[in-house]
């Protein structure tokens, strides 16, 4: 770190927050020393306007070093005129679409990036406007281009694979099931997946300009609404970042519901998943007996929360409800379900026709796992022993006696065994987890928020690691609100893993990563 | 005028009239039966697979739900008739009607009990062998003419599996030809009822075997269900029919699964017979007229469809690769060994079989 710090302009500290402002000669050579000799996880990269503070904009590159609790952050500031940054993508691959994300929304331009092509904006979004920016206006300017009918400025350009007997197959936007927008484009040969290119972001959104218009405590109905199966990780994120900006400290009452619920929304998405996988290989009652679970833990969830989702219950400071008064009702659904889910998982591993398809299908190799900054259920099934749990213990986890699993094969199997795993793991903290009382209440007193503050606040989502980082402006309200789902880290992984398999097999390897499209076109 | 009719009408003429109005109707019944019974089987499948999911099933037209492939059938029939721009159209018209077509010829050779069939021809066998095969133009015509990658892929994906899992079939079933000495289905009935087990399962067992599992290939059944595998080519070959058009490869692949469960229930099964010492031991039913045996055909015919759909909601979907493997790495193998064993023993120990 002392190579670092040496060279940095400014630091800063937060919690377990270090912050190093470097200048734009050391920016790329600091991220690389980071990454390269202390086998850094690039966690995100986000980009903020600050020219109300002091004229500049900012980029925040978040890195975490296995084995410490620290997040390290190298910022690097940008004044008018020079828009440009050095791209660091060409060293760490995992960069390459938050680099294409800042250039879309805030038009910095990350020098020697190899892709030029938009990421989030849609083709005929006008050029040269920056949503992102805090002198963005909609309704003036961009509006009346966009009615004047000068579309596609800049019409995407897929990747083309050329070669004798190779044919494109075009899935989507729209699909035969109920899910979400995105296009995928095979190149194939025969049944062999030569290329596959997907194309996301048909729903974005502007969630994190609409953050900063809506105020931090109507932010948490916000995020809740995100991504639907991740609903309690996103609000439980985002409130941490909140907490931890103004320097509340919540009650441990309101810490182990908040970790007790987030194991039950695992639960409820691992076990889900489980079932989901087994409609990919058409094993109707895998499919069945998963939903049939997973339908019992949201009744739970809505008999312990009144949302099934678990919506409405987090708040800036604590929790609204006491879940721990449904001891009872907790302890035997979650008997009944660990009954019912071992059967089912021993009926899956008995189908023999079952395992052979998971088996080999959707490789991904441990190296392109780590380049990409795969994170999550993917990552710990191609050997990355990563959990946020464990590498930033928040809420109750540092006291919870539990280890992350990691297996090395990086198939569909591993990915179906490593929920399994988990799933187990978090029957038993739930299990440990009603065994004690918490002192406390349920909320913690507000208290202001310090203008220009900051903060990051994160989870463990059943997808992977959550993200949200907030800074407030000078009468407390936000000024940038930055969240980044599991789902934005993997997406880039699918093409990896499905590169060599035959078609009918990549619904089965997309579901292995159950992905969600709106945790990624935000 | 009078002399044209007395040369017209001989006592020979008037037998030949009757012959063709008895295969008329016998022809309006069969169809009309069979195709009843195709649209009973889409509910049936329902009910069993919700059943074995823990759901209900249809439930809500007439009561339990009986009206439901009506319902069906009236949707169907009334939705809008969508061709695609590009499509082959006089292909594209016709595939379904040979589809549906070749399903419902096969209806004819089926003897249904004792004397009751359309056409007793002494071919019956390879006859509905030739009908299967040309179900499997139906598709490639459909998914040709469609002009989509989907239903193009769809169609070429069922032809391999068709014509590789035909030779599989025909095999399977030579040893019930060497077995009954014929290839006329209701010979081969009257055979196995002489046969002391009554059914040719027991010593065909490995027919039998590679026999199901053929047919569900046959058939486009999970687990070979490929060809219109939803979750991955969208619908298959069928991909750009819609209402009527759609209902006839809807209907014809029925047919099909009806037509192959009477196959097994003619040749393994016993068709409408039971076994001799169920015979001797009640001897009451053998005064019973013939027509009753054609619930002891719809029983076995029906227990042979509930497999079909306990396979269906238990096994998941094999990959292409492992299909074709299956085909003929083991099941071709295996009929081949059948073949030689029961020839073998046929003309050796000559009373035995």
């Amino acid at each position: 770190m002392d190579y670092i710090l040496r060279k940095a302009i400014k630091t800063k500290e937060n919690l377990n927050e270090i912050y190093m402002e470097v200048s734009g000669y050391d920016f790329r050579d600091s991220c690389v020393y980071i990454y390269e000799k202390k086998n850094a996880i690039l966690r995100l990269m986000f980009a903020t306007d600050e020219r109300p503070v002091d004229g500049s904009f900012r980029i925040y590159t978040v890195f975490s070093i296995p084995g410490d609790e620290r997040l390290f952050i190298i910022v690097l500031s940008l004044k008018e005129p020079d828009m440009t940054f050095p791209s660091i993508t060409p060293y760490i691959p995992a960069a390459h679409w938050y680099e294409r994300e800042i250039r879309d929304m805030f038009g910095l331009i990350p020098e020697g990036h190899p892709d030029p092509r938009r990421l989030v904006l849609h083709d005929s979004f006008p050029a040269g406007s920056y949503p992102l920016r805090k002198d963005w206006n909609v309704i003036e300017r961009d509006m009346k281009e966009w009615g004047e009918g000068k579309a596609v400025k800049e019409p995407y350009k897929f990747m083309e694979v050329e070669g004798e007997g190779i044919y494109e197959i075009p899935v989507g936007p729209v699909h035969a099931g109920i899910i979400e927008p995105g296009h995928f484009r095979f190149s194939a040969v025969g049944e062999t997946i030569i290329f596959l290119e997907p194309r996301l972001f048909y729903t974005h959104k502007g969630t994190e300009k609409h953050f900063e218009k809506i105020g931090f405590t109507e932010g948490v109905r916000l995020s809740e609404r995100v991504s639907g199966t991740s609903s309690f990780s996103h609000s439980a994120a985002y409130c941490m970042a909140v907490e931890r900006m103004t320097g509340l400290d919540i009650t441990e009452n309101a810490k182990a519901i908040r970790t007790l619920l987030l194991e039950l929304e695992r639960l409820y998405n691992h076990i889900g998943d489980i079932g989901n996988m087994c409609a990919g290989t058409g094993l109707a009652v895998g499919y069945a007996r998963g939903a049939v679970i997973k339908e019992h833990l949201m009744q739970l969830n809505e008999r312990l929360t009144g949302s099934r989702y678990l919506r409405g219950i987090n708040i800036i400071g604590g929790v609204r409800k006491d879940v721990f008064i449904h001891r009872d009702d907790l302890i035997s659904t979650i008997d009944a379900v660990t009954k019912e889910y071992k059967e089912m998982m021993k009926l899956l591993l008995d189908t023999i026709s079952h395992v052979e398809r998971l088996e080999n299908t959707g490789k991904l190799s441990n190296e392109i796992a780590r380049k990409l900054g795969v994170t999550g259920v993917a990552a710990r099934a191609s050997g990355i022993n990563d959990d946020m749990r464990k590498a930033h213990p928040h809420l109750l986890y540092g006291r919870l006696d539990f280890e992350p699993h990691s297996m090395s094969r990086g198939d569909v199997f591993a990915r179906m065994m490593i929920r399994a795993e988990e799933t187990e793991c978090s029957i038993s903290i739930v299990n440990s987890l009603l065994e004690n009382s918490y002192k406390g209440g349920l909320v913690a007193e507000m208290k202001e928020i310090p203008p220009y503050s900051s903060a990051f606040g994160y989870t463990e989502s059943p997808r992977g690691s959550m993200f949200y980082w907030v800074m407030s402006d000078e009468n407390g309200e936000p000024l940038r609100v930055k969240l980044r789902a599991p789902s934005y880290c993997n997406w880039p992984a699918v093409p990896f893993a499905v590169h060599g398999n035959i078609v009918p097999d990549f619904p089965l390897c997309n579901k292995s990563f159950n992905l969600s499209y709106s945790g990624c076109d935000m | 005028m009078k002399e044209i009719f007395e040369a017209i009408v001989t006592p020979g003429s008037i037998d030949f009239i009757l012959k063709i109005v008895i295969i008329f109707l016998k022809i309006v019944v069969v169809v009309a039966v069979g195709l009843l019974h195709v649209a009973f089987a889409t509910y049936f499948e329902r009910k069993v697979i919700a059943a074995m999911q823990v759901r209900l099933g249809p439930r809500e037209v007439g009561p339990l739900g009986l009206f439901q492939p009506f319902a069906d059938g009236i949707k169907l029939f009334f939705k809008e008739d969508i061709i695609p721009a590009n499509a082959d159209k006089p292909i594209f018209y016709l595939a379904p009607v040979i589809f549906f077509v070749a399903a419902l010829t096969s209806l004819s050779v089926l003897p249904y009990f004792d004397g009751f069939v359309v056409a007793d021809i002494n071919v019956g066998l390879l006859f509905i062998f030739a009908m299967s095969s040309l179900g499997a133009y139906g598709i490639v015509m459909s998914g040709w003419a469609s002009d989509s990658k989907y239903a193009f892929l769809g169609g070429l994906r069922s032809a391999s599996q068709i014509i590789s899992y035909e030779i599989a079939m025909g095999l399977s079933l030579v040893g019930v030809m060497i077995m009954a000495g014929s290839l006329n289905l209701s010979e081969i009935v009257r055979a196995q009822s002489q046969y002391p087990t009554g059914m040719y399962a027991i010593p065909q067992f490995l027919g039998f075997f590679v026999f199901i599992v053929a047919a569900f290939a046959e058939t486009n059944r999970l687990p070979f269900d490929l060809p219109e595998a939803e979750s991955e080519l969208v619908a298959g070959y069928f991909t750009e029919y819609s209402g009527f058009r759609f209902a006839m490869f809807f209907l014809g692949e029925y047919t099909g699964m009806l037509i192959m469960s009477s196959i097994a229930t003619l040749c393994f099964l016993g068709g409408w017979t039971l076994p001799k010492f169920v015979m001797d031991l009640l001897p009451f039913l053998s005064q019973l007229p013939p027509f009753v045996w054609v619930f002891v055909f719809l029983a076995k015919v029906y227990a042979f469809m509930f497999f079909y759909y306990w396979v269906r909601s238990t096994f998941p979907r094999y990959r292409y690769d492992q299909l074709m493997a299956i085909g003929w790495k083991i099941l071709i193998p295996l009929a081949l060994a059948n073949i030689v064993f029961t020839g073998v023993v046929k003309s050796w120990f000559k009373g035995l079989l």
